[in-house]
């Protein structure tokens, strides 16, 4: 027995003017109708985004873990890779900060200061940055990036305290604002070298 | 060869808003902050004890060779010191 043809859709275009690449997504659209959707067939595969080569997140733990997991890297050297230490002091634009196991992320601005690394309740390791950031991640990895990162034992305290005189001299001789500038870096890192060493 | 300014930053200056600015001193006065903490990193190694010093200045010179290519060959290669040697604050 013959049967009827199936009802054409709503809207659908007849036979010979639809292209033959045209296909219907048949998703519902916002009004409850159906959208409608040209898809080409390709022959290339969908471009890859950043996130497809990347590593997935580390998961958060849900307690801090114990201890603290510091990378502290110059651009000439890395001073800790990796390590786990119980915890680092570090001295932001805003005020000296402790970053424990747990702490906040948080990203600071490093000023010229000295950054103190506690490694296991007894020993300390401290050394002067220039300046630079600090990155505390969810599962406690804390990351310090510096141009100059040097131990408190390497600088020299006569050379300090005569920079610190040369560069108050260039502050008052000053022409213009960027020797201004220059001579208030000057007086700040030596400022800051001078409390290192403890004067 | 290239005209390169160790202070050419004060040259290019992008966005400098003069007006109600809280921001820092040295970007206040023209510095970025590449600018800022080369500047203190150059100090922090001024004040270094002896080895660590000598072993410290290698690292301050920032050059480059650049080298033109005339008629499918390249000219002998010229070198810009964009920082040279012994540091730009002096």
């Amino acid at each position: 027995s013959w049967t009827r043809p199936p009802r054409a859709r709503r809207n659908a275009p007849r036979r010979d003017e639809e292209p033959s690449w045209l296909r219907f997504e048949g998703r519902r659209g916002p009004n409850g109708g159906r959208a409608r959707e040209a898809v080409k067939p390709s022959t290339m595969d969908n471009p890859s985004t950043p996130s497809a080569f990347m590593k997935p997140l580390p998961e958060v733990p849900a307690t801090p873990p114990a201890k603290l997991t510091l990378n502290f890297y110059v651009p000439h050297n890395i001073e800790f890779d990796g390590a786990e230490v119980d915890q680092v002091q570090v001295p932001a634009t805003s005020g000296d900060m402790g970053v424990l196991p747990g702490h906040v992320p948080t990203v600071v601005q490093m000023r010229p200061g000295v950054v103190a690394v506690t490694l296991n309740d007894k020993e300390v390791q401290k050394y002067f940055v220039s300046s630079g950031f600090a990155f505390v991640h969810a599962d406690s990895t804390t990351d310090i990036c510096a141009v100059e990162a040097v131990p408190v034992e390497q600088l020299d305290a006569e050379a300090v305290k005569k920079g610190l005189a040369d560069y108050q001299a260039k502050l008052v001789n000053a022409k213009d604002d960027y020797e201004k500038a220059s001579a208030q870096i000057g007086i700040e890192v030596c400022g800051a070298m001078n409390s290192a060493l403890g004067n | 060869g290239l005209d390169i300014d160790p202070r050419s930053d004060r040259v290019h200056r992008f966005n400098m808003s003069a007006a109600a600015n809280s921001s820092a001193y040295w970007r206040i006065a023209g510095m970025s902050y590449l600018k800022y903490s080369n500047m203190c990193g150059e100090v922090v190694r001024a004040s270094l004890k002896e080895p660590f010093f000598s072993k410290a200045k290698a690292r301050e010179a920032v050059y480059m060779k650049t080298s033109k290519f005339v008629a499918g060959k390249p000219s002998p290669p010229v070198i810009t010191e964009v920082i040279p040697v012994g540091g730009v604050v002096k």
